[in-house]
């Protein structure tokens, strides 16, 4: 994979806005993005157009009992102690991380303090292959964002980072289709800390690595 | 009493779990949040799975909200359309089956009965679906309202992956100059 024009980011605007491209063409379009403020611009507006689109669709009346058994699953969920790292401050961040691109994430991905300063990227590389992309903002809070497609294999992959000072800290686990997939957290750790990130499938293997500049 | 607050005043509380706001919360958005799971994902049992997620995500980022991009309701309904396609991407549908489309095309621009009070840009915008040529609208319409990705699109479709990209494309094009220009952004 190499680096996408604004001629070729262009092709995918459309898709990237309706929030249907694929992880591979995602991650070389966000990180277009990154750094084009006029292709932002163009992908923003599309994405305000893909959002207005969803309220075309006729309401549906949802099966009985609906209303209260999502008040009952936030309830439950309020009860439940969160981890530290995924304490109330942190919403925005997680929120920009894990939904996927929209007229919102977007917005949360491009605008304010994420400038290239502050959000790195780096390769996800399978030997000397490119096979994605992961960003990592240095703000506060801090958080990854990945976007891997390896071309094959479906199961869960577990994200591991490494530290200059050695340590490994395994950060959480998602899923691959087909070796495609997305995800993102918030971390604990301090960022400019972190020089390393590999992907392990459940059985061990290595799905792919990435080396973190500083 | 949640009734009466406005939509984000309904977000507020419901960001701050209090649950009087979250019933009217789900109480006021869920018609539209399941109609646009249902519309991804097809049948009832997952799209009420979607929807749920739907509303938990909406809890948990609530205060991400920002105003000045769109409505409550805006907001919440890209929060499902993600939700949807995620849940798609992971059990990966069968694309060879047709899609009956012009049905659903039709009712997505049909509008409310009194299309008099539905929105000016609302209005303009299922105005321009309307006119868009045939293959582009099945094109947007899957990609927009179903969540076929373009090799999806192609297949199902059985086109080349570059025409399928290229309809989608174009129409989202065609919406966009139909419509009036946006606010700029302060
Ligand atoms: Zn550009």
């Amino acid at each position: 994979m190499t680096r996408m024009t604004c001629e070729q980011l262009d092709e995918v605007s459309a898709e990237l806005a309706l929030g249907v491209l694929s992880g591979s063409e995602r991650a070389l379009a966000l990180e277009h993005l990154q750094g084009c403020a006029s292709c932002r611009a163009e992908v923003e507006q599309l994405a305000s157009i893909g959002d207005a689109l969803l309220e075309l669709v006729p309401p549906a009346e949802p099966p009985l009992g609906f209303e209260n058994r999502v008040a009952a699953l936030l309830h439950e969920r309020a009860e439940t102690p969160v981890p530290r790292r995924w304490a109330r401050g942190m919403v925005a961040v997680v929120a920009a991380a894990c939904l996927a691109v929209g007229g919102w994430t977007l917005g949360a991905f491009t605008h304010g303090p994420a400038t290239p300063a502050t959000l790195a990227s780096s390769q996800l590389v399978q030997g000397t292959t490119q096979v994605g992309q992961l960003f990592v903002y240095r703000g506060h809070p801090a958080w990854i964002y990945m976007a891997v497609d390896t071309g094959s294999g479906s199961g869960w992959v577990t994200c591991v980072l490494t530290t200059k000072a050695g340590t490994t800290l395994r950060l959480g686990t998602f899923r691959l289709v087909n070796g495609d997939g997305y995800w993102g957290a918030p971390i604990a750790t301090d960022p400019s800390q972190i020089d390393g990130a590999r992907l392990e499938w459940a059985n061990g293997g290595t799905a792919a690595t990435a080396v973190v500049h500083a | 009493m949640g009734d009466a607050l406005s939509d984000d005043g309904l977000l507020a509380g419901l960001a701050l779990g209090e649950a009087q706001a979250t019933a009217a919360f789900i109480r006021r958005f869920q018609r539209q949040v399941f109609g646009v799971a249902l519309s991804f994902v097809g049948d009832p049992v997952n799209a009420e799975d979607v929807a749920q997620q739907a509303f938990e995500r909406a809890w948990r980022h609530a205060r991400m909200y920002d105003p000045r991009r769109g409505s409550v309701q805006a907001w919440l309904l890209t929060i499902t359309r993600n939700c949807a396609i995620d849940q798609l991407r992971s059990r990966r549908r069968v694309t060879s089956e047709s899609w009956e489309v012009t049905g659903e095309l039709e009712s997505v621009t049909r509008g409310p009965e009194d299309e008099a009070v539905a929105e000016d840009s609302a209005r303009a915008l299922r105005r321009a679906l309307r006119d868009l040529p045939a293959e582009q609208a099945r094109a947007l319409f899957l990609a927009a309202f179903r969540g076929l990705t373009s090799p999806e699109i192609a297949e199902t479709e059985g086109i080349p992956l570059g025409t399928a990209k290229t309809r989608i494309r174009a129409a989202m094009l065609k919406l966009r100059a139909a419509l009036p220009a946006p606010e700029v952004e302060s």
